[in-house]
Formats: structure tokens, C-alpha cells, sequence
């Protein structure tokens, strides 16, 4: 459990799709686990490479994600009943906010990365859904990481992550939930803005510290 | 699974529930399966800051094991560390699964502890998985009640200890006298090793707390329903 975070990483490495795959992919269409693996594995390279440029390789990564990543409906997944009862400008304020808290929380932790390696099992479809096992080789350690898929659009995109057990979507559920039965929609968003803000600046901070 | 056995299961869930209904007084123990966690005792503050305090006392351990710039202890070492301290616990994951009837489970933890304490050298490598791909699974007794249909009553986070609810709260009790390290060392001895052994687990895992607690709108709510997730996961399998 307490690996969710460190690992955290490997999360939006999940999120992406390589934007200039070669025009006959589409004649072959790849399999739930293929479609992930090469985002995961885009991203890994990414961060492996050794160019310093970190605001480039993060912009890069979150091309990657946003591809791979369905935030809308992971976004009503978090919202779950809510999301009926929420207007339309909410809910897209609240997509953009959840969008950019996730890729702040977790993109702002490839310094972390020390070349974990990933394991692919089969994945597991059912219809238009998928889950795909990984698991994380890290330190000796094995993470177990699942991703489960929808097919949208004509691919697999992501819209859950389950590490050690624990779903990311339904951890973010039932502590927003909390927010919102307490204090409603709009503090929520507050909260969810002036969250982003701190961490932006704080992110701010160690690059500083790291360049200087 | 033969009816039979779901029989003894009843019997068991019986007596577990009224042990644990007579141990923690009263009401407050909510036998509920599903849903969500009964709210807790303090108010959302005083949980805060126990959660704060924690992170204090690791904070202070963790000095002396880390100075700002150096790693005092290297890596290796931590990991065969806490290898030790796995093998160690093995006994006690071996009772739980047998409690849990999940004999194979049981048989594979025993095997891990005769390979692991001789040719992994005391544990500190993990021979068994490395090399005779015998993998164990952490068991205690929290999963045991849990396995017979106690519930997870409320959340509470224990001084140092961390995250827990009242069941595996409680089941700390019996786990702390089934730990082998309880009979090989005294009493004191068994603190200072606990705490090495928390320590430890720490430097093995170090931003996660800082980040949950810097990242999340509410950490009390993020950790306590993390926690919960992996436990019913853990406990269902």
C-alpha cells in the first residue's frame, strides 16, 4: 500500500499512445496489453534518456498519458453519483482540475525514477473491457500494478489503476465524496485549484534548487 | 468448499464475534460487511495530528539512520534487513494461514523458513523465492478474523503503530505473542527491534508519506481508505 505513491509514477506511464505509430498498426489493431506496453514503454524511455531537459521530457510524458488516459471517464468514476446530479460546466472545470492535479502529482515525480523494470501479463478482456497485470521490479521488490482498460474510439484507453490492491479511482472517491457531502462542489473545486497552485509552485521550488 | 467446513466456519465467526464483542466493550464494534467505515472516534483534527505525530517519532528514528547527505546504512544491507524480518515473521503468517484452512499457503511458508534460515543465511537472502520460486504472503491475525466474518468495526490510527481499525487493532494482541521474536528475545530487546525493524521499512519506502500528505486534499481520507481497500483485498483472497 504505501508503495502507491513512490511508485506513483508508473501510474501515468500507463497514459499515453504513441502519436506517430506507423499507419499500419491500425491495419493489425493491437490488443488491450500491446496498446498499454508500448505507452508504459514509451514513457520508461522517455526517462531513461539522459537529456536534462526536464519541463521537455515532462511535456512529452503528458502527451503520452493524455492519449492513453480517459480523464473524462475517470473523472466520473471519482464523481460516481455525483456526476448525474453535476451541470455541465462543473463537471468540465472538474475534468480539466482532476486532469491537472493527476499529471501534477504524479509527473512531477520522474526524478524518482532509478530504472524499475515492468512486467506484462496477458491481459484479461471481457467485451469492451480489459485488465492488464504488471508488476514493478523495483529493488527487489514486486509491485503489482493492474490497469483496466475500455475500448473507445477505436482503442484502449485506461481508466483505472489498481496498485497493491488499492484503486486509485475509488481512493479518490471516497475522500472527495467526503468533501463534497461535507462542504459541496464548489469548495471542492476550490480545494482542487489552490491544490494545483501549491504544487505547481513547490515544483517550482526544486527545479530551482536542482539548477542552481 | 464441503459444507462441512462452512459449518466450522460458522462456529468460529460465532465465537471470534462474541470474543471480540466481549474484549471492546460495546456498541461501537459494527459488524457490517459492507459500506463504509463507521466515522471515527476523534474529530478530524485530533486524527490529523495523530497522524503528524507518527510521522514525528519516524521522523526522529530515521535520523539516526540517515544523515542529510549520507546513507548510513547502504541499501543492501537494508534489504537483507528486512529479509530478517520477514523470515522471522514466517511462523506467525504459517499459523494464520493454517487458521484460514489455507494449507498450501502454510506448507509454502514453513518450506520458506527452513530454506531461508539456512541457505538464505538467517533470512537475509530470499532464497526460497529467488531461486525455488517459493513465494510467501504476509498472514496475521486480523486476516484470520476477518477470514471467519469478524468486521473491521472502525478506522484508527495507532500511535506509531499507524494505520489499523478495531479488528486488526485487537489482533495485534495475539500476533504480538505468536511472533517469534516475542520468545526468543525479552521484552526490551523486542521493542528496540521492532523499532529497527520500522525503521527500516521506512527507508526502504521514504517520500511516501511527505508526498501523500503534500499531493492529497485530505490524507486522513486518502491513507484510510487506502488502507481499508488492501485489507479487504487481503483478506478476501
Amino acid at each position: 500500500m504505501k508503495k502507491i505513491i513512490v511508485l506513483a509514477l508508473l501510474i501515468f506511464t500507463g497514459m499515453a499512445i504513441i502519436a506517430n505509430a506507423a499507419p499500419d498498426t491500425n491495419l493489425t489493431p493491437l490488443g488491450p496489453k500491446e496498446q498499454l506496453q508500448q505507452t508504459v514503454e514509451a514513457v520508461l524511455t522517455i526517462l531513461r534518456s539522459g537529456s536534462a531537459d526536464e519541463e521537455a521530457k515532462k511535456q512529452k510524458i503528458s502527451e503520452l498519458v493524455r492519449n492513453r488516459f480517459d480523464y473524462q471517464i475517470m473523472s466520473q468514476g471519482v464523481l460516481g453519483r455525483r456526476w448525474r446530479a453535476t451541470d455541465a460546466n462543473e463537471r468540465s472545470e472538474f475534468v480539466d482540475l482532476f486532469t491537472q492535479l493527476l499529471e501534477e502529482t504524479y509527473i512531477g515525480r520522474i526524478r524518482t525514477y532509478k530504472g524499475q523494470e515492468v512486467v506484462y501479463s496477458d491481459a484479461k478482456i471481457r467485451k469492451n473491457r480489459a485488465e492488464v497485470d504488471t508488476v514493478v521490479r523495483d529493488n527487489g521488490v514486486d509491485i503489482p500494478i493492474t490497469y483496466k482498460l475500455i475500448f473507445r474510439k477505436q482503442k484502449w484507453v485506461v481508466y483505472d489503476v489498481v496498485i497493491e490492491n488499492v484503486s486509485l479511482i475509488r481512493n479518490y472517491r471516497s475522500s472527495y465524496n467526503d468533501i463534497l457531502r461535507k462542504k459541496g462542489m464548489a469548495s471542492l473545486l476550490e480545494q482542487m485549484t489552490e491544490k494545483i497552485k501549491t504544487l505547481k509552485a513547490s515544483q517550482g521550488q526544486t527545479q530551482k534548487q536542482v539548477s542552481a | 468448499m464441503c459444507w462441512e467446513a462452512v459449518g466450522f466456519r460458522a462456529m468460529v465467526k460465532l465465537i471470534l464475534n462474541i470474543v471480540v464483542c466481549l474484549l471492546l466493550i460495546n456498541p461501537l464494534v459494527t459488524l457490517a460487511q459492507d459500506g463504509g467505515l463507521t466515522p471515527t472516534l476523534n474529530g478530524e483534527n485530533g486524527i490529523n495530528a495523530s497522524i503528524d505525530e507518527n510521522y514525528y517519532a519516524d521522523e526522529l528514528f530515521e535520523d539516526l539512520y540517515d544523515s542529510e547527505d549520507e546513507e548510513r546504512v547502504p541499501p543492501p544491507l537494508r534489504n537483507g534487513l528486512r529479509n530478517v524480518f520477514s523470515n522471522l515473521r514466517t511462523p506467525l503468517n504459517a499459523i494464520n494461514a493454517l487458521l484460514q484452512l489455507k494449507l498450501e499457503l502454510a506448507a509454502a511458508e514453513v518450506s520458506r523458513l527452513l530454506i531461508n534460515s539456512t541457505l538464505g543465511i538467517a533470512g537475509f537472502f530470499d532464497v526460497a523465492k529467488k531461486y525455488c520460486a517459493i513465494e510467501g504472503k504476509n498472514e496475521d491475525f486480523g486476516q484470520t478474523l476477518g477470514y471467519y466474518g469478524v468486521g473491521e468495526g472502525f478506522y484508527v490510527v495507532l500511535p506509531i503503530l499507524g494505520a489499523s481499525t478495531l479488528r486488526d487493532g485487537v489482533a495485534l494482541v495475539p500476533d504480538g505473542y505468536a511472533d517469534p521474536l516475542s520468545w526468543l528475545v525479552n521484552y526490551e530487546t523486542n521493542i528496540v527491534c521492532k523499532g529497527i525493524k520500522g525503521i527500516n521499512r521506512l527507508s526502504l519506502d521514504k517520500d511516501t508519506y511527505e508526498s501523500v500528505v503534500a499531493e492529497q486534499l485530505d490524507p486522513y481520507l486518502f491513507l484510510r481508505d487506502a488502507y481499508v481497500q488492501n485489507r479487504r483485498c487481503n483478506v478476501n483472497d
